[in-house]
């Protein structure tokens, strides 16, 4: 007998059966007892002082049984860091964008609630409003936040080397601006929440959320209510992509109407107000500047970068940077300067994404072809020659313990048959390249870690216990496969209670890459603690050394001798019956700078470890209609170990989907502060027919840190696949086309300018 | 506001109500069956989460008056499986990883069902029709259009 | 979104049908596949007291070669039952793409004819929910006196985006209305006003029978284009349809007709100037006719990409149509 592996095997998903029934619920499923239906007022201006909200006649409407405004709450502000406390959740002195809460109220319908809404009066001042960067940083514009000059939220300053003494060795030099549309996150599933209070003083609340912890946390700041009366139960989640990470105004409106009404409530967000009024994608102007030196080494950077915030700062700070940190974990920077400028405006609310930074991201990969062209380099070995490896140090001071990058280039360039086909493809037709790497997990201070605690039952099931959540990556399943894998257990044995703060461990949440790494540690350790238990039973049973022992297929026997075995049941109750019951307790935090800050101090440990990707893409340009076709993707992603094959693939695909076609469709359009396309027809999420076919590879470079050497799951792909789709269009048209996403009018204006250059 | 009497036949069983002609299918479903596998992802047509099939016809339960499919047989996803058994497209599904979030499952699965109905051995690009009016922000629609390939092996071959 | 209320209504034949429309008239809409309509409602831009379901009038599906030759097409024919039709995919080849042009199987699958040819003009100001117009002043389709798309318009701009009339038109279809006490049938270009507010000239009592195409002409060619920017569900940016007759040869097109949507407020059956008469194909010809295209393309900015590039669109998809049509 040899210890059977369940890790690195593409096992079905432990969510996905109920799913697949139809039988999972989702926030908008849950039906309690005298459950009312919340609906919010929202604001018709972009900027706007509110005068006075007169909500007499909606109460007094049949059927109404809560009404609430900004003058329930507390008037405590929302924000993630304590210098970005800036969001009231239901505004009271003014509103800031088209969509934002004015008003709520709970009525025993939609319709009675829909007429209540109609009845509360507002009396507005409109005020001046900005919309682009351009017009907030205008001298004299008007202010958002009093307390912001000049619109200016967070402005992030990273200084490395000395880069004006490097841009003058420089042999070559470029500067350009890059221009990136916001996205939509378009999670299939509308915002919506569930909330009910008991007059003991506690809330049950579910919602789709990314982090219930931090949701528990941020609600009782607003709520002024103990973090253990606050609890944020689990319910399925129809995706997040980077979103639902932090709480949402509709958290805060929800438990109002529930603590007011003394009645559970239901807010369920129409597929416009999931767009305008829940946080969406930054639009981005990048300046970046390039230095290298003759053999292809990039030696200085410099980079201004603008994101339109909207309203608030919701995670500012962190928003501002990560597109520059990604970009520096990849690459070797000697010398660079950032400086991220974050600027509010009156449109909604913004927030992180899954593929964030698209202007910034692929207007540095276009700087590297541009310079490998330049110096007849194939853009392949520009990146090899560049590409960070294992051992070295990121530019801000984060140790590299694993890197797959080198690997993950070459793979993809050899089954995307680079060599034969860049720069020879026929007109019009195209191949690029595009690399990045992703921290495991953001720094967030005491709560980077995550601990696990697992229970083996005298049946020899077992349970976990974790604060894992998960979006649809696959992360629940990851936790069973885990503990599975180390107790010798089958999958289906495996019982796991997740993300409910008042049931489930602590857990940094699933919006910054740390599930694997820093949750799959954790489990990994709760699992290593009970089978330490059980074999300490087990040896004592058997009257046999420990270490000869091992766990398979729910027998403990002796390595050296297979035959000699006893049940895992036998083993378990032998322990309970000594009182020693199997209980395993797993801790982990990864090892990470403390001391540093996003703004005030952005140098040190990062992460506990990086993962790596590069994305091949292969297309066609009609040059008629400006129609970009994707022809194939190629994407290898260096996630330490899959732990499950087939789900990293699916993270890879959807990846391609969210960070690849959409170069070529996903922008949202505007009129001022109104948004244009809100919904699912006028805002261009790929079909099944806009897909290039996808080739997918794993690159393992076993991390020394990781849960049985696994990093991340994907990300890498979902923003270097950008960056790949620019440098295929250059190869196809000989354009660098600057501004995305590559609608046709774009690309054709594009094309036509270089048409008249020639001439 | 007026009611009217219906009769509508979902999953083979018969459910006698009275509904208002400005609910949907889809409202009924799931007010009023509680059948909360038919989901609600646009409420305008544009997505597909909340397709059934109606007559064996995928529709999109979101733009259908409830009182206009009375005597039609309606499926659902809840309607698929035989007690515990996954119909052969939901095992496809769940064996080819074709679900993440989920939440577009329903609609996919009934949309493919449909399709294999009609067409034993669809060729890649008929899957990829079949499915192009179904919204999915997870998967990238490569593992899906597997699942549906596989499911119609499965379909061919009769079950162990 | 919740619909209004309404009182309903569900005939079993056409005469009861117009009885119920001459008894509501004004206030009453007829009820195909629902995929326009519902959603129109949903967002509250209609709210009609009365709606007349089609869905169990059965003597307006299907499809009939009738004895002089000509098809009818009924109104409840859906978009799929045309694509799966032998006689449409074998005769009526370029009806058969601007059916599968259409949104999505799944969608094709409850859309009708009659609802497809009678859609209502979009735009991207007026087609959103009544939250989102509360942020702008009352255009002229919702009964005000702006438009919120041009800026200065006098009048209506919304655009016709229908993909079968343009290609049905190119057919020289006709169309059959009736109301109580009389039937008529017009060729079903003149069904439309080409004005954005009010686009389907019909009387509030009048039902969309169905569609009578000409015998298929051996000779004849048939194409349609259309540019989206997904390659499904998507509504045309510019669509073109074109039907030739040619010589026997070939060489020459005796007749023809090319019709463009999405690029007005209805679709634009183009004014050739008589090239199309008995001329020599050629590819000055194909050009001259993608000019007229161009010139009779009047797109505004009320649909997602530039109007500037639509209107050239409609030049490089009618060359596409002649040429693809031609080569078939
Ligand atoms: C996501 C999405 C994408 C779409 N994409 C496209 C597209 O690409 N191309 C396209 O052409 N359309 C598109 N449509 C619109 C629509 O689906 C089709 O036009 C469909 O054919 C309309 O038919 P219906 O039967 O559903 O119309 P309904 O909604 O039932 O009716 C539409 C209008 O016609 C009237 N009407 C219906 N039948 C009759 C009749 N017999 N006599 C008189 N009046 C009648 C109704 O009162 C109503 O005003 C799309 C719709 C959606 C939701
Ligand atoms: S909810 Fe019906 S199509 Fe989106
Ligand atoms: S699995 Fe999430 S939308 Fe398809």
């Amino acid at each position: 007998m040899t210890e059977a592996s369940l890790i690195g095997k593409s096992m079905v998903r432990s969510d996905t059966v109920a799913k697949a029934a139809g039988q999972a619920l989702y926030t908008a499923d849950l039906k309690l007892p005298r459950m009312l239906v919340g609906k919010v007022l929202r604001s018709p201006h972009p900027h706007a002082r509110i005068l006075n909200i007169d909500t007499s006649r909606a109460e007094r409407l049949r059927g109404v049984k809560a009404v609430i405004t900004g003058r329930d709450g507390h008037g405590v502000k929302w924000g993630v860091f304590p210098y970005t406390q800036d969001h009231d959740m239901v505004p009271t002195d003014k509103v800031r964008y088209i969509g934002e809460e004015v008003a709520a109220v709970a009525a025993v319908d939609e319709e009675t609630a829909l007429e209540a809404l109609s009845l509360i009066d507002v009396e507005y001042e409109p005020l001046p409003a900005v919309f682009t960067i351009e017009e907030a940083l205008k001298e004299g514009a008007p202010l958002v936040h009093d307390q912001y000059k000049n619109n200016i939220n967070v402005h992030v300053h990273i200084e490395v080397g000395d880069t004006q003494k490097a841009f003058k060795e420089a042999d070559i030099v470029l500067e350009d601006t890059f221009e990136a549309a916001g996205e939509m996150y378009g999670m299939l599933e509308p915002y919506a929440v569930v909330a009910h209070y008991t007059p003991d003083g506690y809330l049950d609340i579910w919602m789709p959320n990314a982090g219930p912890h931090v949701r528990a946390k941020a609600l009782s700041n607003l709520l002024k209510m103990p973090l253990n009366k606050i609890r944020v139960h689990h319910i399925n989640s129809g995706g997040a992509f980077g979103g639902r990470s932090e709480i949402s105004p509709g958290d805060f409106v929800t438990s109002l109407l529930a603590i007011k009404s003394g009645r559970p409530v239901k807010l369920v967000y129409t597929r416009e107000e999931t767009s305008i009024a829940t946080r969406q994608v930054h639009d981005i102007v990048a300046r970046i500047k390039t230095g290298a030196r003759k053999d292809g080494t990039i030696i200085a950077k410099e980079f201004k970068v603008y994101y339109n915030g909207g309203a608030y700062s919701s995670t500012g700070p962190i928003a501002t940077s990560i597109p520059f940190y990604v970009y520096e974990e990849t690459y070797r920077l000697p010398n660079l300067v950032y400086d991220g400028y974050r600027i509010l405006t009156n449109r909604p609310i913004r927030g992180m994404y899954r593929c964030h930074g698209r202007a910034f991201l692929a207007g540095n990969a276009m700087h590297m072809d541009k310079i490998a062209e330049e110096l007849g380099m194939d853009p392949m070995d520009i990146r090899l020659k560049n590409g960070i490896r294992a051992g070295e140090t990121t530019a801000t001071g984060s140790k590299i313990i694993s890197c797959g990058l080198q690997d993950a280039i070459k793979a993809a360039a050899r089954k995307s048959g680079w060599k034969k086909k860049r720069g020879k493809l026929p007109p019009y037709r195209g191949i690029g390249m595009g690399c990045l790497a992703i921290m495991c997990g953001f720094p967030m201070g005491f709560r980077s870690g995550s601990s696990a605690y697992i229970r083996v039952n005298e049946d020899g099931d077992a349970t976990i216990v974790s604060g894992v959540v998960d979006n649809g990556q696959g992360n629940e399943s990851m936790m069973v496969q885990i503990a599975a894998h180390i107790l010798g257990i089958p999958m289906d044995s495996v019982n796991l209670v997740c993300s409910d703060t008042e049931v489930t461990t602590h857990d940094p949440g699933a919006y910054s890459q740390a599930a694997a790494f820093v949750t799959g540690n954790a489990v990994r350790l709760a699992a290593e603690d009970a089978r330490d238990k059980i074999l300490t039973a087990a040896a004592q049973y058997m009257k046999v050394d420990k270490t000869r022992l091992a766990l398979k297929d729910k027998m403990v026997y002796l390595k050296d001798d297979p035959e000699k075995a006893i049940k895992l049941t036998r083993a378990v109750r032998y322990a309970m019956s000594k009182g020693q019951h199997i209980q395993g307790y797993g801790t982990y935090i990864p090892k990470i700078s403390f001391d540093r800050e996003w703004v005030k101090n952005p140098y040190g440990q990062m992460a506990g470890t990086f993962s790596y990707g590069t994305s091949i893409a292969e297309l066609e340009v009609d040059p008629e209609t400006g129609i970009v076709r994707l022809l194939r993707m190629v994407v290898a992603h260096d996630c330490g170990n899959p732990i499950n094959p087939m789900a990293v693939e699916g993270q890879l695909e959807g990846s391609v989907a969210m960070g690849g076609t959409a170069t070529i469709l996903e922008e949202h359009v505007w009129d001022g502060g109104l948004q244009l396309n809100s919904d699912f027809l006028e805002y261009k999420m790929p079909l099944s027919v806009d897909m290039p076919d996808i080739d997918t590879i794993l690159v393992r470079s076993m991390d020394p840190e990781g849960p049985f050497g696994a990093k991340e799951g994907g990300l890498t792909i979902s923003m270097s696949a950008y960056k790949a789709i620019a440098n295929a269009f250059y190869d196809a048209t000989g354009v660098w086309l600057k501004e995305f996403p590559y609608t046709p009018d774009r690309v054709l204006k594009a094309l036509q300018a270089k048409e008249k250059g020639r001439r | 506001m007026n009611r009217i009497p219906i009769t509508l036949l979902v999953n083979g069983e018969p459910y006698s109500l009275a509904v208002p002609p400005n609910k949907t299918l889809l409202e009924v479903l799931r007010d009023d069956l509680e059948l909360m596998g038919t989901r609600e992802g646009c409420g305008v047509g544009a997505c597909g989460a909340c397709t059934v099939l109606i007559d064996g016809v995928p529709a999109r339960s979101c733009l259908t008056l409830a009182v206009d499919v009375q005597g039609l047989s309606i499926t659902t996803i809840e309607g698929l499986a035989e007690g515990d058994e996954l119909h052969p497209v939901q095992e496809a599904f769940v064996e080819r990883h074709a679900i993440q979030c989920g939440y577009c499952s329903s609609g996919m699965i009934l949309t493919a069902k449909a399709l294999l109905d009609k067409k034993k051995r669809p060729t890649k690009d008929e899957i990829k029709r079949a499915i192009s009016g179904n919204i999915c922000r997870c998967t990238g629609y490569a593992k899906i259009e597997d699942a549906i390939a596989t499911a119609a092996k499965k379909l061919a071959t009769p079950s162990k | 979104m919740k619909l209004p209320e309404f009182e309903y209504f569900n005939p079993r034949d056409v005469p009861s049908t117009l009885e119920l429309l001459a008894l509501h008239g004004e206030q009453a809409v007829l009820l195909g596949g629902g995929t326009d309509l519902l959603v129109r409602m949903k967002q509250g831009l209609l709210k009609p007291g009365v709606v007349i379901s089609l869905r169990g009038v059965e003597d307006l599906r299907g499809i009939r070669k009738q004895k002089d030759g000509t098809l009818m097409i009924g109104a409840l024919t859906r978009i799929t039952d045309l694509l799966e039709s032998s006689v449409i995919r074998r005769k009526y080849p370029g009806l058969a793409q601007a059916a599968g042009a259409v949104s999505a199987p799944p969608l094709q699958n409850m859309g009708t004819v009659g609802g497809n040819l009678t859609q209502e003009t979009r735009c991207l100001y007026y087609n959103q929910s009544a939250m989102w117009r509360r942020s702008k002043p009352t255009c002229f389709k919702a009964g005000g006196a702006t438009c919120n798309a041009v800026k200065g318009g006098s009048h209506c701009f919304a655009t016709y985006q229908g993909d079968l009339a343009p290609m049905l038109i190119a057919l020289s279809a006709r169309v059959v209305l009736s109301k109580k006490g009389g039937s008529r049938a017009i060729p079903l270009e003149d069904l439309y006003t080409g004005k954005g507010k009010i686009p389907v000239r019909k009387d509030p009592d009048e039902l969309l029978e169905g569609i009578i195409l000409p015998p298929p002409d051996k000779n004849t060619v048939c194409r349609y284009e259309k540019l989206r920017l997904r390659q499904a569900l998507d509504y045309p940016l510019v669509g073109v349809a074109v039907c030739l007759t040619l010589s026997e040869d070939k060489t020459r097109c005796v007749s023809g007709r090319l019709v463009l949507t999405a690029v007005g407020s209805g679709p634009v059956l183009v004014d050739d100037d008589g090239l199309m008469q008995d001329a020599e194909v050629s590819d000055d010809w194909i050009q001259s006719l993608a000019e007229a295209a161009y010139k009779a393309a009047k797109p505004v900015p009320n649909v997602l990409t530039p109007p500037a590039y639509r209107k050239r669109m409609a030049r490089v998809l009618t060359r596409r149509a002649l040429n693809r049509a031609l080569k078939d």
